[in-house]
């Protein structure tokens, strides 16, 4: 048996290939080429952002006062220092309350809304009627929203408070609804059987025991759409619009907000607030990042279990 | 008789499950009920407490009687028989929460709320786990063993204090000791309860129970109670000619 010699278990040797081989040139180019287009796309993709991160927090923190955050809004007056009358400091607090105030306007129309919503998708399916107007809603232009409210609640209530946090929380609903239903479902059906099987009704099963369990990335979903929320300036500008003072209630009278008074300030005439702009976009990165850090914080620990 | 099963068929939809099942299970014994897979021996579990409904097996023909109630009536409360007739699942589902409030949960709900605490203590002491979690009740219950899981599956459906335990297949995801373990339970449950349990393991239907039921599914897979006696006597002279090849292993 001569070819027993060239045979390894009965592979002939000419077919079992070096391993210790150099790959072939052409590979070797190919390599190059794949490698070379992955990191030209990190990089494409990391610039922007490190560029947009660094320059709001250099320019922000060269515009910044902390006199700002308590102060409202002067009169321009480029004879003094400050740039504003009496040679004051000119800040934002109105803005940063607004903001605030159309916040939780939103979040308590959106919140529960948007969790019986999220039930009820549970069982519906995401292919139901309402998880298809969810799914359509989530992806409506922000701007839409705003114009909505402009046509719907703008005529009887004004450019108010309640109208941005109305517009807000069309934006929020959908995020909170497909959230909940997502966060519900992921909690084992067994849960729910051994639940039932001991007595307990279905009603008392999702708030005693499917809720509780969906709870930490419920809040997630809450936390990260109101982050977003605080950040749209689009649905906030035709109905919240914009004013110089402290919110006056919630309806019947303009309401600030940080995203629009950026809007304002960017197209301003006057350098002073053109300056100024950069300030109150790190107030409000730095509030939307503290948002979403205070959620990965809270929730993380749930996530181990 | 605690459950008496008679002229029975239920059906997924189109498809027959179980077919004209007469079967009377006495009180305070336990009962096996054993066949190869897919003969319905679990849906047949899952009917008496009316968990097999919501997997969509609804009853076609025949009557359930528990504790001389009729478990099909409209009328009936599915809340009041379902913790009368209590359920341990074959993969343990401890909720994800502490020992102490995993045994609670029914009481809360359900039972008297004074007390709550000697009830879970009570209930851990039937389930022959009180020795081994006493000094960590506010422990995470995913922390435990899947034995121990299961032990604790069943405290908690004793403490709702049913009439009858249905197991499914309670051994089925656990070790050679832990399934000791709970057998010893078992054992000493009969006591107090009647047991139903679904076995595939034909040596434990032999060690633990009083009666069994041999179900086997005919060429359209539909379940049908092939022989049912004293546990020795369907082992060691079985009556039918399937019976006697299932138990002696030439079939599955």
């Amino acid at each position: 048996m001569t070819a027993s010699s060239d045979n390894l278990a009965g592979i002939s040797k000419a077919e079992v290939s070096n391993f210790l081989a150099p790959m072939a040139p052409q590979r070797q180019v190919i390599n190059w080429l794949i490698k070379i287009l992955f990191y030209g796309a990190t990089v494409l993709v990391v610039v922007p952002i490190g560029w947009i991160a660094v320059s709001v927090l250099l320019k922000g923190v060269q515009n910044f006062q902390w006199q700002m955050l308590f102060t409202l809004p002067l009169a321009v007056d480029s004879t003094t220092s400050t740039g504003f009358v009496h040679n004051q400091i000119s800040g934002f607090a109105h803005a940063i309350v607004g903001t605030g105030l159309l916040l939780a306007i939103c979040v308590s129309i959106s919140l529960p809304v948007g969790l019986l919503t999220g039930i009820h998708l549970r069982s519906a399916g995401l292919a139901s009627p309402v998880g298809l107007a969810m799914g359509i809603l989530s992806s409506t232009p922000a701007i839409i929203a705003g114009l909505f409210i402009y046509g719907l609640l703008v005529p009887h209530i004004k450019f108010s408070a309640l109208a941005g946090g109305c517009a807000l929380a069309i934006l929020c609903l959908p995020v909170i609804a497909l959230t909940t239903a997502q966060a519900l479902g992921q909690v084992p059906a067994g849960y729910t059987t051994a639940s039932l099987a001991l007595g307990v009704s279905p009603t008392a099963t999702l708030w005693r025991l499917v809720l509780p369990c969906a709870l930490p990335s419920m809040v997630r979903g809450i936390f990260l759409s109101l982050a977003r929320a605080g950040g749209e300036a689009a649905p906030l500008l035709f109905t919240a619009l914009s004013s110089l003072e402290f919110p006056r209630g919630l309806i019947g009278s303009p309401t600030p907000s940080l995203a629009v008074t950026i809007y304002r300030y960017a197209t301003s005439p006057f350098r002073v607030q053109q300056e100024q702009t950069w300030a109150i976009a790190l107030v409000l990165v730095l509030l939307v990042l503290g948002i979403k850090g205070l959620v990965s914080l809270g929730t993380g620990h749930g996530d181990r279990d | 008789m605690a459950i008496e099963i008679s002229h029975f068929s239920c059906a997924y939809g189109e498809r027959l499950a179980l077919e004209n099942i007469t079967l009377t299970i006495p009180a305070h014994q336990v009962t096996a009920i054993i066949g190869p897979s897919g003969c319905g021996k679990s849906t047949l579990l899952k009917c008496l407490n009316r968990l097999a409904e919501l997997e969509g097996a609804k009853p076609v023909a025949g009557a359930v009687q528990i504790l001389g109630q009729d478990i099909y009536d409209r009328s009936v409360n599915l809340m009041t028989l379902r913790r009368q007739v209590g359920m341990v699942l074959q993969k343990p589902v401890p909720f994800p929460m502490s020992i102490f409030a995993n045994v609670a949960y029914g009481i809360r709900y359900l039972g008297d709320r004074r007390w709550v605490g000697a009830q879970v203590e009570q209930a851990l002491q039937q389930a022959g786990l009180w020795a081994e979690v006493k000094d960590r009740l506010n422990d995470s219950a995913l922390k435990l063993s899947g034995g121990q899981q299961q032990r604790l599956c069943i405290a908690r459906t004793l403490a709702v204090q049913p009439q009858i335990l249905l197991m499914d297949e309670p051994c089925s995801a656990l070790d050679p000791i832990s399934t000791a373990t709970i057998e010893e339970l078992i054992g000493k449950l009969r006591h107090q309860l009647t047991i139903v349990i679904v076995t595939h393991n034909l040596a434990q239907a032999r060690r633990i129970a009083d009666r069994t039921a041999f179900l086997h599914g005919d060429e359209r897979g539909v379940g049908r109670l092939i022989e049912y006696g004293e546990t020795r006597h369907l082992f060691q002279s079985p009556q039918h000619a399937l019976t006697r090849a299932y138990v002696q292993g030439d079939i599955g």
